[in-house]
């Protein structure tokens, strides 16, 4: 399977294989495998993979990855899966399952790319698609006292993001933002100053 | 994701663990239909060593909550922790699943 999902680095829609990209791409790569190196910042992370329901663990885990990365930068210290992290791989996740089981349906499937970037205390998520469309601004708030049993997900991305917008053509892209609000409590204090939410000042 | 199941003083206990999710559903499905078609007075769904649940878990659940009610059954969520419990509390099943 892995054989078949392509990771790929760039900086700013440079397009150049620099250092940089090279050194974040095995940072990544790394925190795949469960061993977190270093950080670095100012690119953009690109996982590619097909989009069939099967390959949704792929996407998740480079999510999951970024994300410890961005609570690094943002607080200074490796921190272990918190609050952000479990938003962001929950939306990440519904949003993947809506292009594998609806986006793609009754169609040959294509490729799902998810473009992460880390911004000091922000996350941007970009996953492009070529399937069908739909627009998650134009989904029903589900009733939740009727206990649904679908028509979840898009209420799920929208709660958990602070930002989401769509384009839909070719490809279909869902742009989503996460701030990163406050570090995970058990993180031991370290050097520098901190703002009034907790977050690192360098 | 791994699953078990078992029966003891009118219990009836499914484990699930690791990923609840789209990809693992139709592994799951048809126990949860048996443990329906049993008619068990009371079902307790152990999620102590889930660690990640989508919407498509949580509607098998709530599936289940409902079809057991309808014959008056009950079914019960312990265990839950971290990303999943982030999710029920979202969609606000704590209140209803939650032993």
């Amino acid at each position: 399977m892995s054989d078949k999902v392509a990771m790929m680095m760039s900086q700013a829609d440079a397009g150049n294989d620099s250092p940089e990209q090279q050194a974040l791409m095995q940072v990544v790569v790394d925190l795949m495998r469960g061993n977190i190196v270093t950080v670095l910042l100012g690119a953009t992370v690109c996982v590619e993979a097909p989009g069939e329901i099967a390959y949704r663990h792929v996407i998740l885990r480079a999510a999951a990855a970024v994300c410890k990365l961005a609570i690094t930068r943002a607080c200074g210290r490796r921190a272990p899966a918190d609050g952000f992290s479990h938003q962001v791989v929950s939306a990440v996740g519904e949003a993947f399952n809506n292009i594998a089981l609806h986006s793609y349906r009754g169609r040959p499937s294509d490729i799902v790319r998810l473009r992460m970037t880390i911004e000091p205390t922000v996350l941007h998520l970009i996953m492009e698609d070529y399937g069908a469309g739909f627009d998650p601004h134009t989904a029903r708030v589900p009733d939740l006292e009727a206990l649904p049993e679908s028509g979840l997900g898009i209420f799920i991305i929208r709660s958990l993001m602070d930002e989401v917008t769509y384009q839909q053509g070719r490809p279909n892209v869902l742009s989503l933002s996460k701030r990163i609000r406050e570090c995970p409590s058990e993180l031991p204090r370290v050097s520098g100053k901190r703002t009034k939410n907790g977050l690192l000042n360098r | 994701m791994d699953f078990s199941t078992d029966r003891a003083d009118g219990v009836a206990t499914l484990r699930i663990e690791g990923e609840l999710d789209a990809v693992s559903i139709p592994d799951v499905r048809p126990t949860i239909d048996a443990l329906i078609a049993e008619h068990h007075p009371r079902i307790v769904v152990d999620l102590s060593r889930l660690r990640l649940i989508d919407s498509s878990g949580v509607g098998a659940l709530v599936f289940l909550y409902k079809k057991a009610k309808e014959y008056g059954g009950v079914v019960t969520v312990q265990g839950l922790r971290d990303q999943p419990l982030s999710i029920f509390k979202l969609l606000r099943l704590d209140r209803v699943l939650l032993a």
